[in-house]
């Protein structure tokens, strides 16, 4: 009875011990950037797994949601309308607008963060936390070298550079499943039509803008939360698997409410 | 000299190390012997500043290593080595890169140099034609001895073993021990050996720390254990053959 009203408060101490330990771990990680020329390989090597290696995941993605949106676009676009045959055409490019600004703002980020969850966040979890159970980061303390130098700042600046450039890629993917998708689904719809609807979007670079801020804090979100769950991991083998999930999902609603957060800011 | 004065260290309720002091001389051979989960590894973990005690001192050469800034500590850690339990080696670089990463971050040493200093690290474990493997090619032996290799890499003046010869098989056991008596003898280090191992206290220290219940309940020559009137002593002499 006691353990039962006890829980709660068990719980509110150990969110709030959580809270400081993660805002901790990464306010150091963020101090450790001034180590950067120590740790350059180790930053490179992590722009290339969290950067190039992931480009086919987030073409191969962003292709198929761009493709998506352009063909629920033009069904309902297809579907009655009430519009006027006769004004049917100019309306049509309206729908490269449509697909630009869902694909650039909401698909492209998102999709790229969900994605990167489940590849990026996941890996890194379970490498740090392997590391810390199998005492690799005491033995790396003992060689006098900085864990959190070595090991959680190069993810968190190679996630913050390298993130941004994936959702231009996205952006770029994204817009090509569109077109494709609603010009072959809908046949009044060309090309040229589905340009002319892109450039009537006076926001089109604003719209941009947003999704690769948006991509950034998404990455940094990504990393802090795997980081910080690996380097905390106890318990095993079982607790490497308990810090990856706990990764995955929080990462996962961190991204939905920052999505939401930014996009009351930013539009 | 290492001196430890009433250490002590706990863990919500669970109390481990209380009020613990001793010192160990330059150029001993210590071995810390006690029961599982008696905190013999967390001991030795607070030696290295890899743990805080709650209160107490620990002494590094005569300087105080509780509550040092990560730089200052460093500077204490250049001069102490630890062997982990199952060889903590980093799984992502082969044994050669495993073996160097000290002398990368302690020395001024050229990579040419570094690598002739890793080999001859590998050469005095008996690994040599092993620079290349990745610690999962490893067997469970060649893990210590290479975890050993980067220990004694950097030429420290103190040098921690967390259970060196738990999970290996006794040819294996007793050849880990020659090699840290070798080690011990040949490059005139202070060693400090975690072991559940009565073998390998018996063939490798000078002297013996037997740690029950948060205190040191014998502190004196493997030989002289058996005179202890500590009950937990005599049964652990027992229960392991030696008395």
């Amino acid at each position: 009875m006691v353990k039962f009203f006890k829980y709660p408060f068990d719980l509110f101490y150990s969110s709030l011990e959580g809270l400081g330990k993660f805002f901790t771990l990464i306010s150091l990680s963020i101090k450790a950037i001034v180590d950067w020329r120590e740790n350059l390989s180790n930053i490179l090597d992590q722009i290339i797994i969290i950067g190039l290696k992931s480009l086919p995941i987030v073409i191969f993605t962003s292709l198929f949601s761009g493709m998506v949106a352009g063909m629920q676009a033009t069904y309902q676009f297809d579907i009655d309308t009430g519009i006027p045959t006769n004004l049917i055409g100019q309306t049509l490019k309206y729908l490269g607008s449509v697909i630009g600004t869902s694909v650039l703002l909401e698909l492209s980020p998102m999709v790229t963060a969900l994605v990167m969850t489940g590849k990026i966040g996941a890996t890194i979890t379970a490498e740090i936390g392997t590391m810390r159970i199998t005492e690799q980061i005491d033995a790396l303390e003992s060689i006098s070298f900085n864990p959190i130098s070595y090991l959680i700042m190069p993810r968190v600046v190679a996630s913050l550079i390298m993130f941004p450039y994936l959702v231009i890629v996205g952006d770029i993917f994204g817009l090509i499943g569109g077109l494709v998708a609603s010009t072959s689904s809908y046949e009044p719809l060309t090309a040229s039509m589905f340009f002319d609807g892109l450039k009537m979007n006076t926001n089109l670079v604003n719209d941009c803008v947003v999704g690769i801020i948006k991509g950034l804090f998404f990455g940094f979100a990504i990393t802090s939360i795997a980081c910080y769950k690996g380097y905390y991991t106890e318990g095993g083998a079982e607790g490497v698997g308990k810090a990856t999930t706990y990764t995955v999902v929080a990462s996962c609603i961190s991204i939905v409410v920052l999505d939401y957060i930014l996009a009351a800011i930013l539009l | 000299m290492i001196k430890i004065q009433n250490l002590y260290k706990s863990f919500g309720d669970r109390v481990i190390l209380k009020n613990l002091s001793f010192s160990i001389k330059s150029g001993e051979c210590v071995s810390i012997i006690g029961k599982s989960g008696i905190g013999k590894s967390i001991l030795l973990k607070h030696l290295i500043g890899l743990m805080q005690p709650d209160s107490g001192e620990i002494y590094v050469n005569d300087k105080l290593i509780n509550d040092l800034t990560f730089k200052e500590l460093q500077k204490v850690r250049n001069k102490i080595s630890m062997v982990f339990q199952f060889g903590a080696l980093f799984d992502f670089m082969n044994v050669i890169d495993n073996v160097s990463l000290p002398l990368k971050k302690l020395t001024d040493f050229s990579d040419k140099e570094i690598e002739e200093y890793a080999k001859k690290s590998l050469t005095e474990v008996g690994l040599e034609g092993a620079e290349l493997m990745m610690p999962s090619e490893l067997s469970g032996g060649m893990r210590k001895r290479a975890g050993i290799a980067r220990a004694i890499s950097a030429n420290p003046e103190y040098i921690l073993y967390d259970e060196p010869t738990t999970g290996l098989d006794p040819i294996m056991t007793h050849s880990i021990n020659n090699l840290i008596k070798k080690i011990h003898n040949e490059e005139k280090l202070t060693s400090i050996i975690v072991t559940h191992e009565m073998k390998t206290v018996q063939n490798v220290s000078d002297r013996v720390l037997f740690l029950d219940d948060g205190a040191i309940k014998y502190d004196g020559p493997p030989y002289s254990m058996h005179k202890s009137k500590d009950k937990t002593v005599l049964q652990f002499l027992e229960v392991s053959g030696s008395l």
